[in-house]
């Protein structure tokens, strides 16, 4: 059953078009039709660049990590710790408090690798859609495009080595909604003032919401939350209230799909 | 690291020379975290069903852990992995539990004492899912079967690993 709200979508910020760019499609793909989804790269919109990175050994407790990009960044961080199942030692992901300075940690593990990426939380934006699908083809491994990281061999075949690399996708940003751009309809509703996006593309897709406190760190809304804050979505709706002495919110919507066109079936 | 080479595209309207972080769109000198597209495991939904119900902990252990699927990702790394998870069908009994959630999530639970997660993670060979069901007190709590149970979870596994 889709999701189902009595609160309006934020309005529209559209980006800045331009009749210049760059683009690059997945290996197969037209590149001058085929969907969003299926770009590795397109100058309209921007794809989750890594603007910092820093591996933190043995945390314990709270931490800051001092970012110092100027922006609240869109973050993640995973965490190498023994799994308590008993499988050995594994890597699980976690979403820090972030503001335009540092990154917050309270969390003890082996070791911690913090990503923040080059998106800011605080700015409204709506990239453009792309138009539709298009056929998929054989991968080339002789045509495409790549750039090497410094003082990595630009003939390695591991792909941590390459900044960017056409056979490799990053995730890709369609918006980006906060408390800026929210309709009066929803302030005061009784889950506090709503920040509300409804896609316009035909697939629901991956959404990710932030709330922001008065101190300007933004904290992670999982979904569905027993507790606040939470994020509702079906990929095609999401919405967040936020209330109390918060004083934003944030969703981050991608062009990524929630699921694979071929779905595997297992049975335990 | 800053590069004197390579490529720098901000957003239109914004000075490729002197931007502002938040205006740049593509720069080489920031890797983009990204997904094999030709690595089968890099993005992938399966649909689970289960028939088997995972094993319920036996007091004084609060939990029990079970692997109910797993595959191999191709890497001999532990990479960066985000996992999403769509409960299409829930057994009954079980309230409380989130029908949509990321990496890890409570599925429900039958009383205040008891309860199942399952999440997500990935070691050098593997990608798991694993359920953990819990009961705080011995008698108190109640089992939580989980026949009949049907989730849609999509992984991502990136390129990049977690720094190990």
């Amino acid at each position: 059953m889709p999701l189902t709200s009595p609160y309006q979508d934020n309005a529209l910020t559209p980006a800045p078009q331009a009749d210049t760019g760059f683009k690059v499609s997945k290996p197969g793909y037209d590149v001058n039709r085929t969907s969003g989804q299926n770009m590795i790269f397109n100058s309209s919109w921007p794809s989750l660049a890594i603007a910092y990175e820093k591996i933190i050994p043995t945390p314990s407790g709270a931490i800051t990590v001092p970012h110092n990009l100027k922006f609240p960044p869109f973050t993640m961080a995973w965490a190498y710790n023994p799994d308590p199942s008993g499988i050995g030692n594994v890597g699980s992901r976690l979403f820090p408090t972030v503001d335009s300075t540092n990154v917050y940690l309270n969390t003890t593990a082996a070791k911690i690798i913090v990503r923040c990426f080059r998106l800011d939380l605080s700015r409204d934006i709506d990239y453009t859609l792309a138009p539709g699908d298009s056929f998929n083809g054989p991968y080339d491994p002789n045509y495409g495009i790549k750039f090497v990281k410094p003082n990595k061999d630009i003939n390695s075949r591991d792909l941590r080595d390459f900044a960017v690399h056409s056979r490799a996708q990053s995730p890709l940003i369609l918006s980006v909604k906060t408390e800026k751009t929210i309709p009066s309809a929803n302030v005061g509703t009784g889950i506090g003032n709503v920040v509300q996006y409804t896609s316009k593309l035909k697939y629901p897709a991956w959404v990710y919401a932030y709330t922001k406190q008065s101190t300007g760190k933004y904290v992670f809304a999982p979904y569905y939350s027993q507790s606040y804050p939470r994020l509702f979505t079906d990929g095609f709706k999401a919405y967040i209230g936020y209330t109390g002495t918060d004083i934003g919110a944030t969703i981050v919507i991608l062009r990524d799909p929630m699921f694979a066109a071929q779905q595997t079936s297992i049975q335990y | 690291m800053a590069q004197d080479y390579g490529i720098l595209i901000t957003a239109p309207g914004a000075d490729a020379n002197n931007p502002a972080g938040n205006q740049i769109v593509m720069d080489t000198s920031n890797p983009f975290i990204k997904i094999d597209t030709q690595n089968p495991a890099g993005f992938t939904t399966l649909l689970l069903l289960i028939t088997n119900d995972p094993t319920e902990p036996v007091f004084p252990a609060t939990d029990r852990y079970t692997v109910v699927a797993q595959f191999a990702h191709g890497y001999k790394y532990i990479p960066s992995l985000e996992s999403l998870f769509f409960v299409q069908t829930l057994a009954p009994g079980l309230n409380g539990g989130m029908q949509y959630f990321l990496d890890t999530g409570f599925l429900g639970a039958h009383t205040a004492d008891d309860g199942v997660y399952m999440y997500a993670v990935a070691d050098a060979t593997n990608v798991y899912i694993i359920v953990d069901k819990f009961n705080d007190q011995s008698g108190v709590g109640a089992n939580n079967p989980l026949n009949g149970t049907t989730l849609q979870i999509t992984l991502h596994v990136f390129v990049e690993d977690i720094g190990v």
